[in-house]
């Protein structure tokens, strides 16, 4: 390779997440990106021959802190298909309140990050103090602020009672005007725009072809949610796909701005629209053989579970692929051209979560 | 077994996978699966939130082309399972040699044979 390779990462205090990229630079400019990765690597889907299918519901939980809740969701949605377990209706409004509080929560945490990586610090403690009230909520209704473990296979732990119903909703008003209150300083910013405007562009075309996921590809202007396939009660609350068009990092950090909002607004009509009833069916006995795909939509974007099973009470094989992982690749596309200085925040604009990436 | 599905070869696959991309299908993951002497790959296609599947099972000692050449994106996942399943891939785009997780110098079986890793020159503990 011509040109000077510098290592960034996995230690970087930019980078939020221990992931390397060895950049072959010339004259400042990115000509070349390779992703190195094994920091954390843990092989949990390899507990599948230790711990039985229950186990791993907390197993999967613990691939990630941000997006915990979805991990345990999209396991039990797994296991629920293969066993012909339906959950109650009150348990699917309970799973889309607390997934949406996780997207809600780790979209702050990000736009948080973003604005510390532009330098902004006052806006990125806002942020974080506005997200310290969905950790409040999680603790709450849950009995955790991070790991929150309410998904079983067969429905949720956990309940919210009217009191805690009002609650949150006065909760959720005041987050949101808060929120609203930094748009002109995130979105209109010339400091922020000058960071990030036309900075790791990926095209539509781009995006689609080298399975990008979440807001990384809806920045680009496909408009693909995996919540559109209407699991759990998305159809019921209604739901639509955030995109932008440009594909730069100010699109993506439009997306998950425009998202948190939606997702403040996908919580409040899941709590009024809580049916009543019990929140969990007992799921006896074990899954029968078989084997299958389910899909879900993390605050990082598409998220596949692909389980098989053989009758006995531990899984035959569990892959995970988090979106994270079809976001490294893209990367790889983005980088080039980019001047150094530019790097570090277009890497954090696709919101790499390497915990999940590595498993 | 999983709904659209397609057995096919490996002489069929680059070829299958380029078809796949020219109809507009995206490729949203590789899973590999340990079927003792054989592996087992599933390729997951995407396209307006469906989903349709390309399954390929490789025997022992044979290596399975690459589909980087065809989907960039594939590179990571097939380092991956080089890592996890010791199955090797012709034609990578990037290629980790079976390092992409682990560093050279860690010994280690693969996840289908279900053996812990013992780490050279460090207190080796095998689990039963």
């Amino acid at each position: 390779m011509a040109g000077t390779v510098i290592p960034f990462g996995p230690q970087h205090p930019v980078l939020p997440e221990p992931l390397q990229l060895k950049l072959v630079v010339k004259d400042e400019i990115v000509e070349e990106a390779v992703p190195q990765m094994g920091y954390v690597h843990r092989g949990l889907e390899a507990l599948v021959k230790v711990k039985d299918f229950k186990q791993m519901t907390q197993v999967v939980e613990r691939i990630c802190g941000i997006c915990s809740s979805i991990h345990g969701l999209t396991y039990c949605l797994a296991l629920e298909e293969l066993m012909g377990v339906q959950p109650p209706p009150r348990a699917d409004y309970l799973r889309v309140a607390w997934s949406e509080l996780h997207r809600v929560h780790s979209h702050l945490l990000w736009l948080g990050l973003f604005a510390d990586a532009l330098g902004f610090e006052s806006l990125f403690m806002q942020y974080w103090r506005i997200r310290e009230k969905v950790m409040d909520i999680m603790e709450a209704t849950a009995g955790n602020r991070v790991i929150i473990s309410v998904n079983v296979i067969g429905g949720t732990r956990r309940d919210i009672d009217e009191a805690q119903r009002k609650w949150v909703l006065g909760l959720l008003d005041e987050m949101e005007r808060e929120v609203k209150a930094t748009e002109r300083a995130l979105l209109h910013d010339y400091a922020v725009k000058r960071r990030t405007v036309g900075k790791g562009v990926l095209t539509r075309e781009q995006a689609y072809d080298l399975g990008a996921a979440g807001p990384t590809l809806r920045g680009s202007g496909v408009a693909q949610d995996m919540r559109q396939l209407g699991f759990c009660a998305y159809k019921e609350v209604g739901f639509e796909p955030v995109v932008e068009h440009d594909g730069d990092s100010w699109a993506r950090a439009k997306v998950r701005y425009r998202e948190t909002l939606q997702s403040i607004e996908l919580v409040r009509r899941a709590l009024a629209g809580l049916p009543a009833g019990e929140t969990m069916v007992k799921a006896k006995g074990k899954p029968p053989a078989g084997e299958l795909v389910v899909r879900s939509e993390q605050p990082r974007g598409e998220l596949l579970y692909y389980v098989k099973t053989d009758g006995s009470k531990n899984l035959e094989r569990l892959r995970v692929r988090t979106p994270t992982f079809a976001n490294v690749p893209p990367l790889v596309v983005m980088l080039p051209g980019l001047e150094l200085a530019d790097v570090p925040v277009v890497v954090l604009s696709i919101d790499p979560c390497v915990s999940c990436t590595e498993r | 077994m999983l709904q659209a599905q397609t057995e096919i070869n490996k002489d069929d696959l680059r070829r299958l996978g380029q078809q796949c991309k020219d109809d507009g299908w995206r490729l949203v993951t590789i899973s590999a699966v340990d079927l003792g002497e054989r592996v087992e790959l599933i390729y997951h296609f995407d396209k307006d939130l469906a989903l349709k599947h390309l399954r390929l099972t490789v025997g022992p000692q044979e290596t399975a082309p690459s589909l980087s050449p065809v989907y960039l994106a594939a590179f990571l996942a097939e380092n991956e399972i080089r890592d996890q399943f010791g199955l090797a891939f012709q034609g990578l785009a990037i290629d980790y040699q079976g390092y992409l997780f682990l560093e050279p110098g860690v010994e280690c079986e693969a996840i289908c044979h279900g053996a812990s890793a013992r780490l050279v020159g460090a207190d080796a503990k095998e689990d039963e």
